[in-house]
C-alpha cells in the first residue's frame, strides 16, 4: 500500500513538474448561431500532435510552453477552424465554430480529420449525434434517442415493449441515466415504446459501457448522460413538429443577449383521442398518454461564473373504462454553478433533485376511492473540479452526496395506509488523472472511494436467520430513530478503482484497456423479465447488500481514408456479485419485509464487439455486431431456492447475436434516404417440460430456467427526409420525414405465452388442454410521417 | 400498436421429461375424503392425464394410520373413504405404488407433510341487496348482489379460501384468499365493516326458468397452501416480460425418507363452512 501510494505522489508530481514556464489557453466553443457550448470539441496543435478538448460546459484549457502555434478546432458537423497563435502570455480564446452545410456539395468535399477515435483515452464509449438520430428511421416517427442507443454494440432491449435497456450483459437497473446530471430512474414512455427524451431538447447524449470515469458512480454497468441544450443566447427561435403519435414544440431564446438565454420545451401524445373514437368499447373507454417538459435558464455573469437551473417533468396516464387509472413519471432539477477558479482549474457545483412516481387506484371522485402511491426521491450535492495541469496532464477530483427517500407505499382514499419510509445517504469522493506519457502512450487512473448508510427512522425485522430471511422467524423487532444508522457499508469494498490505457501504434490504430469496478446501492424490485412502470428502487441495508462489478475490456481501434471510417473491436468480462433476484412466487407490491421475498446472486457476461462507422461523404452510417454471453446464478442456503439447483442459467436479456447496420444516403440537396437493419439472436425462456392438474388448473412443469429461445428477431426499417432548401430572408422552414417500420412485416416473437387453451364455445368447465402462444407487438408494416419546422 | 399486435399459436420442440407422481386430495370436516393419482404428461400431449392405480393410499392421524382409502370402480386413479376430519387433529397422507407398471421414478412411498384441520367460522348468512358503485367498493355495475356475513376467529394466522357455485358449477380458476392479518377478529357485516359483496350483479332469469342459486364455501387453510395457491397462479400463465419468472410449483407431497424428492400436487387438509341463497328477483 505504501509503495503504491509513493508511486502515485511521484507520477502526480512529475505530472505537476513540467509545469514551469507555460501559458494556458483557454476558453469556451460555441455554436456560432446559437452561442451554445459544445462538448467534445477537439482543440488540436498539429505540429505537437498534442490537445484537449471541450468538457461537458464547452470548456476548455491548454498550458504549453511559450511559442508560436496553430491551433485546430474540429468537431463533427461543424467546419473547422484554425489560427496561429502567439503565446507568450495566458490567453482567454472563445471559438464559435459554424455548421457545416448540409448541402449536396459541401457534404461530399468535407472530410473532418477528427481521430478521437484512435487519439482519445476513452474505449467503451458511445456518443450519439442527435442530428444523425433525427434522420434515423423512426416508430410512428417519434425519434427515440435510446432506441438509437440499442442499435450500437454492447447495448440491447428485451423486446421493443419493454422499459429501459441492458448493456454488456447488466439489468436495466444498473444504468445511471442522467438528465443535466439529475438521474432519471424510468427512462420510457408508454410502457417502454418511446423514450422520455424529446430529441429537440437534447444536446448530447453520451454513454459509457466500460472504462467509466471516476467522477461516475452509483450503478454498475453504463451512465448515459444527456445533457439539454442550454437556449440560444442570441435570437428567438423555435422548434416543433406534428407526427402520428404526438406534436412537441421547442421555444428557446436570449433573455439579454449574449449573457441569459432561456429553452423550453413540451411533448403531447394523442392516442387517447384516437382510442375515443374506436367502436369497441372496449378501446375507447381507456385512455393512454404522456406528455413532457423540458425546461431551462442560464445565466452567464462574467467569463468565470456562470449558473444553469434546468428541469425535466414528465407523466404517462394510462386509465381503463374510467374505472381504475395508473400514472407514472419523472421529475428533476437542476441547479449548477460554472466557476474558474483559474485558467486551468474549473469547478461546478451542482443541487440536484430527482423524483420518480408511480400510482395506481380509482378516480378521485368515486365514493369509494383508493390511491396507491410509491416515490424515489434523491436530493444531490456535486462538487466537481478540473485541473488542467498542462497539454500532458489533467486531474478531475470532487465530491458527491445523495440523500434518498424511499416512500415504497401509500395507500389513501376509504383506508389510509403507509408502508415504513426509508432513508439513506450515499456519500462518495473520486479522483482521477490522465497523463500523456508521450504522444503515443497515455493512461488514466482513479480512485472512487463510495459508501453508503442506510439511516432510520424505521423499525426493523430482526430475523432468526439474518441471511435468509423469513416471515414466520422474526425474533425481534427494532426500532430505529431519526437519522440513526441501521447499517452502514462504508469499508474498503467502497473502493472503485478505475484503469484506461491508450497505447497507439501509429497515427491511425491504437490498443486499449480499461479496468473498472463499480458498486451499485439501489437496487429496482423488479420480478419480471422487462421492469415494469410500477416497480420501484429500495436501498442496501440491514438485509440486502450493494451489489458490485469488476469490468476489464480490450480494444483495437483504427481509422481509415482520412478519418472517413472509424473501426472499434472489443473484448469485455464482467463480473456480478450480489445481484438481486427472487424467491419464487415473491410478492413486492405493498410489501414492508422485502428481505423475505428475495435472494442473491452473482453473474458474469463476456463478448466482443465490432463497430465500423463512416461519418463523412454521401452514405454515412455504422455496422455493429456483438458476440455475447450473459449467466447468472443463485445458490442459497434453502436448496428450494437455489435457481436451477444453484447451476449457471443464461439472464432474461442474453443474446448471442447482435447486427445492427443503419445507413444514411444524400441523394440530392433536399432528399436523403436512411435504413436500419437489425438481427438479434432470440433471447432466452423456460419451456415448460411437463405439466400437472391441479384442481381445475393446469400447471407448467418448470426445471431448467431459460434453456430456450424465442426465434431470432430482425426488421428493416426504411426512412426518407425531405428538407427544402432554405430561402433567404425566410425564417420559417418546415421539413417532412417519413418512415417505414418493419418494412417486411415479419411477425418477430416478442413472447411465448404457456396457457391453458380457452374454453370452447358453450362449456363453462375448464379447457385442460394447454398451448403456446407468441405474441408479435408489431404484426404489419408501421408506416408514419411527420412534419417539422423551424423558426 | 394495439391494433398492429398479433398473437399466433406455436408448438415448441421440447423434449419432454419422464413422468412423475402427482397426488391431489382434500380431506375436510364436511365432505368425504378423497385422493386423485395422477402421472405429469408432456406440456403439448393434450391427451388426458394418465391414473396411477393400484397404489395403497392411507390416512394417519397424530402419526397413527387410521385407515385406507379404496379406489374407486369407477373413475380409475381415484381413491376415496367415507372419512370426515375433526378440528385441531393432524392428518398426513401415504401413498405406497409398487407396481411394476408405474415408471419407477413413481415407486415407493410417499407422505404429506404434517397439517392441521383448522377450525372454520361459519358463514351466518348469506343476504340479497341492490348495490351500484356509490354505495359499495366491489359493486362495479349496478345489480342485486349476495352479501355474506361471518367473523373472523380470533387470533392471527387464519387464511380462509373462498370457493362458489353458481347453479351446482364451481367458478373457474378461483383462487379468492382472505388474510386476516390486518383484519383479525373482524364481522364482516357489522359496525364499520360490511358484509361482503359475495356475488353480482344475478342476472333475470328468463321467462319459466328458476332464479340462480349461489353456494359459497369459506374452507380454512394454512399458510403453506396459501403460498402454494400463490405460486400456482402466478405460474398458470407465463412467458410475457411482465410475467414473474417461471418456477417449479411444487405443493407438500415429498419421497419418505427423502424430503427433496417431491411429488407434484397438494393434499389440502381443510375446515369448511357453507351457505347458500336463491336469487329473488
Amino acid at each position: 500500500m505504501q509503495k503504491a501510494l509513493l508511486a502515485f505522489l511521484l507520477l502526480c508530481s512529475w505530472a505537476l513538474k513540467s509545469q514551469d514556464q507555460q501559458y494556458t489557453i483557454s476558453g469556451y466553443v460555441r455554436d456560432a448561431k446559437t452561442g451554445e457550448e459544445l462538448i467534445g470539441v477537439n482543440v488540436y496543435l498539429p505540429q505537437l500532435g498534442k490537445g484537449s478538448s471541450t468538457n461537458v460546459y464547452g470548456f476548455y484549457s491548454l498550458s504549453l510552453p511559450p511559442g508560436r502555434y496553430q491551433v485546430q478546432i474540429q468537431y463533427i458537423g461543424y467546419e473547422t477552424q484554425s489560427r496561429e497563435i502567439e503565446l507568450s502570455a495566458d490567453q482567454k480564446i472563445n471559438w464559435e465554430l459554424k455548421e457545416s452545410s448540409t448541402t449536396l456539395e459541401e457534404v461530399v468535399v468535407s472530410s473532418e480529420k477528427i481521430d478521437r477515435n484512435v487519439s482519445s483515452i476513452e474505449m467503451s464509449v458511445v456518443q450519439v449525434d442527435v442530428k444523425d438520430v433525427k434522420k434515423m428511421p423512426a416508430l410512428l416517427g417519434e425519434v427515440d434517442i435510446i432506441r438509437s442507443l440499442t442499435l450500437l454494440p454492447g447495448i440491447s432491449t428485451v423486446g421493443e415493449a419493454s422499459n429501459g435497456f441492458n448493456v454488456r450483459g447488466g439489468n436495466t437497473d444498473q444504468n445511471l441515466i442522467i438528465l443535466d446530471e439529475a438521474p432519471v430512474y424510468n427512462s420510457s414512455h408508454l410502457f417502454g415504446f418511446f423514450s422520455i427524451f424529446n430529441a429537440d431538447a437534447v444536446k448530447d447524449v453520451k454513454l459509457y459501457k466500460g472504462g467509466i470515469p471516476a467522477r461516475y458512480g452509483g450503478r454498475l454497468s453504463s451512465v448515459v448522460d444527456v445533457r439539454q441544450k442550454d437556449g440560444n443566447n442570441r435570437a428567438f427561435s423555435g422548434t416543433g413538429g406534428i407526427g402520428l403519435l404526438s406534436s412537441r414544440l421547442l421555444l428557446e431564446g436570449p433573455i439579454q443577449k449574449e449573457k441569459s438565454a432561456f429553452m423550453i420545451a413540451g411533448r403531447r401524445s394523442y392516442a387517447d383521442i384516437f382510442l375515443g373514437l374506436s367502436p369497441d368499447e372496449t378501446i375507447s373507454q381507456n385512455t393512454l398518454y404522456f406528455y413532457d417538459f423540458n425546461a431551462k435558464l442560464n445565466y452567464i455573469f462574467s467569463e468565470k461564473d456562470r449558473l444553469y437551473f434546468s428541469g425535466y417533468f414528465g407523466r404517462d396516464v394510462f386509465e381503463i373504462n374510467d374505472l381504475f387509472g395508473f400514472e407514472w413519471g419523472n421529475a428533476t432539477l437542476t441547479g449548477r454553478w460554472n466557476h474558474l477558479y483559474s485558467d486551468k482549474l474549473f469547478s461546478n457545483l451542482s443541487l440536484i433533485f430527482s423524483d420518480y412516481t408511480y400510482a395506481l387506484g380509482t378516480p378521485e371522485d368515486d365514493e369509494f376511492n383508493f390511491r396507491l402511491q410509491s416515490t424515489i426521491q434523491d436530493y444531490h450535492l456535486k462538487n466537481q473540479y478540473t485541473y488542467y495541469a498542462n497539454a500532458n496532464s489533467e486531474f478531475e477530483f470532487g465530491l458527491e452526496a445523495i440523500y434518498y427517500r424511499f416512500k415504497p407505499g401509500t395507500i389513501t382514499g376509504v383506508v389510509d395506509l403507509t408502508l415504513q419510509r426509508e432513508y439513506a445517504l450515499e456519500p462518495s469522493l473520486y479522483f482521477s488523472h490522465e497523463y500523456k506519457f508521450s504522444p503515443l502512450f497515455s493512461v488514466q487512473y482513479g480512485l472512487r472511494y463510495s459508501s453508503f448508510y442506510n439511516l432510520g427512522p424505521q423499525s426493523k425485522n430482526i430475523y432468526q436467520n439474518q441471511e435468509l430471511p423469513e416471515l414466520d422467524e422474526v425474533v425481534e423487532r427494532v426500532d430505529y430513530g431519526k437519522g440513526d444508522i441501521i447499517k452502514a457499508y462504508n469499508g474498503l469494498d467502497g473502493l472503485e478503482p478505475r484503469l484506461a490505457i491508450n497505447y497507439r501504434l501509429d497515427d491511425e490504430k491504437s490498443l486499449k484497456a480499461s479496468y473498472n469496478r463499480t458498486r451499485q446501492y439501489i437496487h429496482l424490485i423488479s420480478n419480471t423479465t422487462a421492469p415494469t412502470p410500477v416497480d420501484l428502487y429500495r436501498p442496501a441495508g440491514m438485509h440486502i447488500k450493494p451489489a458490485t462489478v469488476n469490468q476489464v475490456a480490450l480494444g483495437y481501434f483504427q481509422n481509415f481514408n482520412d478519418n472517413a471510417y472509424e473501426l472499434s473491436i472489443e473484448s469485455y468480462y464482467k463480473d456480478f456479485r450480489n445481484i438481486v433476484d427472487y424467491r419464487n412466487g415473491a410478492d413486492l407490491i405493498f410489501n414492508e419485509s422485502i428481505e423475505t421475498e428475495i435472494t442473491s446472486g452473482i453473474g458474469r457476461s463476456y463478448g466482443l464487439e465490432f463497430y465500423l462507422r463512416k461519418q463523412s461523404g454521401r452514405l454515412t452510417g455504422w455496422l455493429s455486431y456483438t458476440l455475447s454471453k450473459t449467466e447468472l446464478k443463485v445458490e442459497s442456503q434453502d436448496p428450494s431456492l437455489a435457481i436451477n439447483a444453484g447451476e449457471w442459467y443464461a439472464a432474461n436479456y442474453d443474446k448471442r447475436h447482435d447486427i445492427s447496420l443503419v445507413l444514411n444516403y444524400q441523394i440530392s440537396k433536399t432528399w436523403d434516404i436512411g435504413m436500419n437493419f437489425t438481427y438479434q439472436s432470440g433471447r432466452p425462456i423456460t419451456p415448460p417440460e411437463g405439466k400437472f392438474q391441479f384442481e381445475d388448473f393446469v400447471v407448467p412443469i418448470y426445471r431448467n430456467r431459460n434453456s430456450y429461445r424465442i426465434p431470432d428477431y430482425h426488421r428493416l426499417d426504411l426512412s426518407a427526409n425531405y428538407i427544402p432548401e432554405k430561402k433567404e430572408g425566410k425564417k420559417f422552414y418546415s421539413s417532412w420525414s417519413f418512415s417505414l417500420y418493419n418494412v417486411y412485416a415479419r411477425r418477430n416473437a416478442y413472447s411465448i405465452y404457456f396457457e391453458q387453451a380457452p374454453n370452447q364455445n358453450g362449456t363453462s368447465a375448464q379447457n385442460l388442454n394447454t398451448q403456446a402462444q407468441q405474441l408479435s407487438i408489431f404484426g404489419t408494416i408501421i408506416p408514419s410521417v411527420t412534419w417539422n419546422f423551424n423558426f | 400498436m394495439a391494433l398492429s399486435a398479433c398473437r399466433d399459436v406455436v408448438e415448441l420442440d421440447v423434449e419432454a421429461a419422464e413422468p412423475e407422481l402427482v397426488v391431489n386430495g382434500v380431506l375436510s370436516n364436511s365432505e368425504p375424503l378423497f385422493v386423485k393419482l395422477q402421472s405429469t404428461s408432456a406440456y403439448f400431449d393434450n391427451q388426458a392425464f394418465q391414473e396411477v392405480s393400484n397404489a395403497r393410499v392411507s390416512i394417519l392421524e397424530d402419526g397413527q394410520e387410521i385407515l385406507v382409502l379404496t379406489e374407486s370402480d369407477s373413475l380409475a386413479g381415484h381413491y376415496e373413504a367415507n372419512f370426515l376430519g375433526s378440528f385441531n387433529k393432524q392428518y398426513q397422507l401415504r401413498v405406497e405404488i409398487n407396481d411394476p407398471q408405474v415408471p419407477e421414478k413413481m415407486q415407493g412411498v410417499w407422505l404429506s407433510r404434517l397439517d392441521t384441520l383448522r377450525p372454520v367460522p361459519p358463514i351466518d348468512s348469506i343476504k340479497q341487496a341492490t348495490l351500484n358503485r356509490s354505495t359499495t367498493p366491489q359493486a362495479f355495475f349496478e345489480g342485486d348482489y349476495a352479501l355474506m356475513y361471518f367473523g373472523d376467529l380470533p387470533g392471527k394466522g387464519n387464511y380462509y379460501r373462498i370457493k362458489r357455485k353458481l347453479n351446482d358449477s364451481l367458478f373457474a380458476q378461483e383462487n379468492i384468499i382472505i388474510n386476516d392479518e390486518e383484519l383479525d377478529g373482524i364481522y364482516f357485516g357489522r359496525g364499520l365493516f360490511p358484509p361482503i359483496a359475495i356475488y353480482g350483479p344475478f342476472e333475470e332469469p328468463e321467462a319459466g326458468m328458476e332464479a340462480d342459486s349461489l353456494s359459497v364455501f369459506i374452507q380454512s387453510v394454512s399458510a403453506d397452501f396459501e403460498d402454494y395457491l400463490n405460486v400456482l397462479q402466478s405460474q398458470v400463465q407465463t412467458g410475457s416480460p411482465f410475467d414473474a419468472p417461471p418456477a417449479m410449483v411444487v405443493g407438500n407431497i415429498y419421497k419418505e425418507g427423502a424430503e427433496n424428492q417431491y411429488a407434484f400436487g397438494y393434499f389440502q387438509t381443510i375446515g369448511e363452512s357453507a351457505n347458500g341463497i336463491r336469487y329473488k328477483p
